[in-house]
């Protein structure tokens, strides 16, 4: 059977469902109807890296959310998040679900990033890969982890009304025009299973001293709001006449009127500049534990504040808060570039710079024909625990026009 | 948590490892011995000068009438209901 009739007969059920809209994305394909193999061991040695690295930045972000500002604006916080993200809600989570990006190199898997804010890919990696893994018959890597996400979410509604907050109105928000974001929020809604609705961004209003949901001309007030929405943006949003709207949702937070799922703490570990704090201290050989020392040195890759590689080897530049492969740049070792993402968004932001590794090279089948590109390994991080895994193959830069390239176990 | 700050940088680090290393660590000892005094979010990061629920004039997503603290009509009334959220996003997910 052709490719394109594969394809349609995994994905035009999907696009029906409604639960996954977006297999093509900006005109072109996205979702592939190619499978790539692995073995049990790569799931589980992705598991145990993400679930390590967890606590590591588990143990980072706590310190850091106990010092005063200073620290928070030389890791690139904005100024309006810094108190909001100063919030325990889970002691020992950096996050409630987040995603390690990896590279698998010679030196074994090395970590890229942390996407622990707004994390996509999630349908993907949760709904996607075993529909795609049953169609031919194979075995889901991600097989029954839909069922983490009930637990996790349910979870910290729990935690949330521990700590004394109102957890009576949970809502889940995103942009309601971008396909992936409303069909990714829909689905985390649908899958955590507690008594909660969508609303759009811009039908969330500010009043008084409470977050609310604008329907039928009603303002309903949230207790909990779950936002695929970067803090990075929203601490800067404004009302039309100027008016700080972000701001002034963040010191609500602050103040412990409305809890934010993730926690707004995932700021702190979604900086890049963590990874650069995180490797100067190792190789200072100071604050962390033999057994941390030997994570960071098996799975982090050098990063710094400045760029020592110049005229040694090559390097990526990114921008601290960075997303989608946005402003990254990345370089030969007398500086010359090798690929370069343009993006003005990224480009006021502070960068680091980070040792270059090689992705993996593969050719699969795409509607173009055989595609040869980079392959970038997702782990996510749900609750603390080693959850599901994804996989992207794209250009050196991995960004939103990268494939989503479902696995099997093989 | 290993706190033994002192040691010198391996490499040639700039001002902003150093600076950013060394509040770290600085920090992290003065917490290991007990003598650190954790800044209060509120009094360090909120500036009480800056009145937050200032009502600027013009636009906004309308007004809220506030005969009921819960729910209620929107219209004209005394207090302003703010939007702008999702105003400058194109996409959140990475």
């Amino acid at each position: 059977m052709s490719y394109l009739k594969r394809r349609e007969e995994i994905y035009k059920p999907l696009r029906a469902e409604g639960i996954f809209t977006w297999d093509w994305m900006y005109g072109e394909e996205y979702a592939l109807a190619s499978v790539y193999s692995i073995s049990k061991e790569i799931k589980e040695e992705l598991g145990y890296a993400a679930e390590q690295l967890g606590k590591l930045f588990a143990d980072v972000v706590a310190t850091i959310q106990k010092m005063d500002s200073q620290i928070f604006l030389e890791i690139g916080i904005p100024e309006e998040i810094i108190a909001a993200a100063r919030i325990v809600t889970v002691p020992g989570i950096p996050t409630l679900i987040g995603r390690f990006d990896f590279a698998k190199t010679n030196k074994g898997w090395k970590m890229l990033e942390f996407n622990s804010d707004t994390p996509g890919g999630i349908v993907e990696a949760y709904y996607v890969n075993g529909r795609v893994c049953s169609y031919y018959g194979l075995q889901d890597p991600n097989c029954g982890m839909e069922a983490e996400i009930s637990k996790a979410f349910q979870q910290i509604v729990e935690r949330y009304a521990t700590l004394g907050y109102d957890a009576n109105k949970m809502v889940f928000s995103s942009l309601d025009w971008h396909s992936e974001d409303a069909g990714t929020t829909r689905y985390l809604l649908k899958c955590s299973q507690v008594n909660a609705s969508f609303v759009p961004l811009q039908n969330l209003r500010l009043y008084k001293d409470k977050l609310c949901a604008l329907i039928e001309n009603q303002l309903l007030p949230i207790d909990i709001l779950y936002r695929l929405h970067p803090l990075g943006v929203l601490s800067s949003e404004k009302d039309v006449d100027g008016f700080p709207t972000g701001a002034a949702v963040l010191k609500l937070v602050a103040e412990g009127k409305l809890a934010f799922v993730n926690p707004p703490s995932a700021i702190i570990a979604q900086t890049k500049a963590l990874q650069a704090l995180i490797w100067n201290l190792h190789e200072l050989g100071e604050y962390f534990t033999q057994e941390q020392h030997e994570i960071i040195e098996s799975y982090m890759i050098p990063t710094y504040f400045e760029n020592p590689f110049l005229g040694k080897t090559p390097y990526v530049v990114k921008p601290i808060l960075g997303r989608e492969g946005g402003g990254i740049g990345l370089y030969t070792a007398d500086g010359g570039v090798l690929t370069r993402d343009v993006c003005d968004d990224f480009s006021e932001q502070l960068v680091i710079y980070q040792q270059m590794v090689e992705l993996e090279n593969i050719k699969i089948e795409t509607l173009q024909g055989m595609y040869e590109g980079y392959l970038l390994w997702g782990a996510f991080l749900l609750n603390g625990k080693a959850s599901a895994i994804n996989a992207r193959v794209g250009g050196r830069i991995t960004n939103d026009k990268s494939y989503f390239l479902p696995i099997c176990i093989a | 948590m290993k706190v033994q700050y002192g040691k010198e940088f391996k490499s040639d680090e700039g001002s902003k490892t150093r600076k950013v290393v060394g509040l770290f660590m600085v920090a992290a000892l003065a917490m290991s011995t007990g003598y650190y005094l954790i800044a209060s979010p509120r009094q360090d990061d909120q500036d009480d000068n800056k009145d937050q629920s200032v009502h600027f004039g013009g636009g906004g997503g309308g007004y809220y009438n506030s005969s009921s603290s819960k729910t209620g009509e929107i219209s004209e009334g005394v207090a302003p209901v703010r939007g702008g959220i999702g105003s400058s996003a194109t996409g959140g997910a990475e």
